[in-house]
């Protein structure tokens, strides 16, 4: 099964995917995510079925959240 | 066999073994002990594993990480959003090699990597996921203690050894109990994958040990299907259901299981169930056991590793 994702999709993509993630600020995680979700949107088009998951936002989260440290792993 | 210890000096520093003989069993080890006794020794006891084996092993690992976190911080009170953005930050930061500056898990290129499972695809899968779950009819089910029933490691005596191993979730779905278990594969998720869950050794331990250790009422083990593909990641849902009275007979047949073990390691002979080398998808020492004996050692040597595996150490 073969997809069409946006145009300039993967080049995005490959660029954040060849940076340190420390590097990445949480507006580029975000944007991976985002990236990732029109990539399913896509797919699920492709395999006749509504996308059932909530609309991706386009909103950075905001910076009060919770964090992995917060967590104690 | 220059670059492997030998079993008895690997075995001393592996808590699971005193003298030689497995104490404490996870599913991994009882899977290989109940399949073949030569497995078994190969396996476990001298922890032989084939070098490619590393990247399925890898990749399952890294998205059970994955998912551990989302369900941590959802539980805690993040929202889907915040609780995505810290699983994909995390496991970019632990599929990524410092030193070398480049990413571990890459895409088939120069015959390394795999374009099934690889970073990309390994973060896809945990995106595809929680956004296909997001509205989960699964809760994660909260123990006495407070605690999310997420990643629960567990231990517990059944009088002459210790069983233990690692629940990767216990959910309510309607008013029934489940132990979680997320399975990834390059194979098409239909009725035959999950039709090899019952019976299954691991999936036998794990309804157990939510009953016995965590005080669940689990009806078995919800297997949660995940297929890497290069295109696309798919899933689907399968129930392993056990009774009681399937799990005492199955406790019965693992005990046998272990005694039997005990005896081919007090007399060091662990022999060849020669029926099952075509089995599981054709053993992975099968081309070494077709060896004559005296040469296995340096076949072995060129494509296998030396790794423990204690199923004492926690995750």
């Amino acid at each position: 099964m073969t997809t069409s994702p946006p145009e300039g999709l993967e080049n995005s993509l490959d660029m954040l995917f060849s940076t340190d993630p420390e590097q990445l600020s949480d507006e580029q995680f975000t944007q991976i995510i985002l990236a990732f979700r029109a990539k399913r949107e896509t797919w699920l088009l492709s395999e006749g079925k509504p996308a059932k998951a909530k609309k991706a936002s386009t909103a950075v989260a905001a910076p009060t959240q919770l964090s992995l440290e917060d967590l104690n792993l | 066999m220059s670059d492997f210890l030998p079993a008895e000096e690997f075995l001393s520093t592996n808590s699971s073994f005193v003298d030689g003989i497995q104490i404490a069993w996870d599913s991994t080890s009882l899977g290989a002990a109940k399949r073949c006794l030569r497995y078994y020794d190969f396996s476990i006891r001298q922890g032989l594993r084939r070098k490619s084996e590393a990247l399925p092993l890898t990749f399952g690992i890294l998205f059970h990480k994955g998912r551990e976190i989302y369900d941590k911080l959802r539980a805690a009170g993040a929202d889907h959003d915040n609780a995505q953005r810290e699983m994909v930050k995390a496991i970019l930061r632990q599929t990524w090699d410092r030193t070398a500056g480049a990413p571990i898990l890459p895409k088939a290129s120069d015959g390394v990597g795999d374009n099934n499972r690889n970073r990309e695809t390994l973060i896809r899968a945990l995106i595809w996921h929680t956004e296909n779950f997001i509205d989960d009819p699964c809760q994660t089910l909260i123990l006495e203690d407070g605690r999310p029933a997420v990643e629960l490691s567990f231990r517990f005596d059944v009088s002459d050894f210790l069983l233990c191993g690692h629940l990767d979730k216990v959910v309510t779905f309607g008013e029934t109990q489940w132990v979680q278990d997320y399975k990834t594969t390059t194979t098409t998720l239909s009725s035959q994958f999950f039709d090899k869950f019952s019976p299954d050794n691991q999936m036998s331990l794990y309804a157990l040990a939510a009953r016995v250790v965590f005080r669940t009422h689990a009806q078995g083990v919800m297997v949660d299907g995940i297929q890497s593909a290069v295109g696309f990641t798919r899933f689907a849902r399968g129930f392993a259901t056990r009774t009681d009275e399937f799990l005492s007979e199955w406790l019965a047949d693992t005990r046998r299981h272990v005694e039997t073990v005990k005896l081919a390691s007090l007399s060091s002979h662990f022999p060849a169930n020669d029926s099952a080398c075509s089995i599981y998808g054709g053993c992975t020492f099968r081309e070494i056991c077709s060896k004559s004996p005296s040469v296995r050692k340096q076949f072995l040597t060129t494509h296998f590793e030396q790794r423990s595996w204690d199923p004492l150490v926690p995750r």
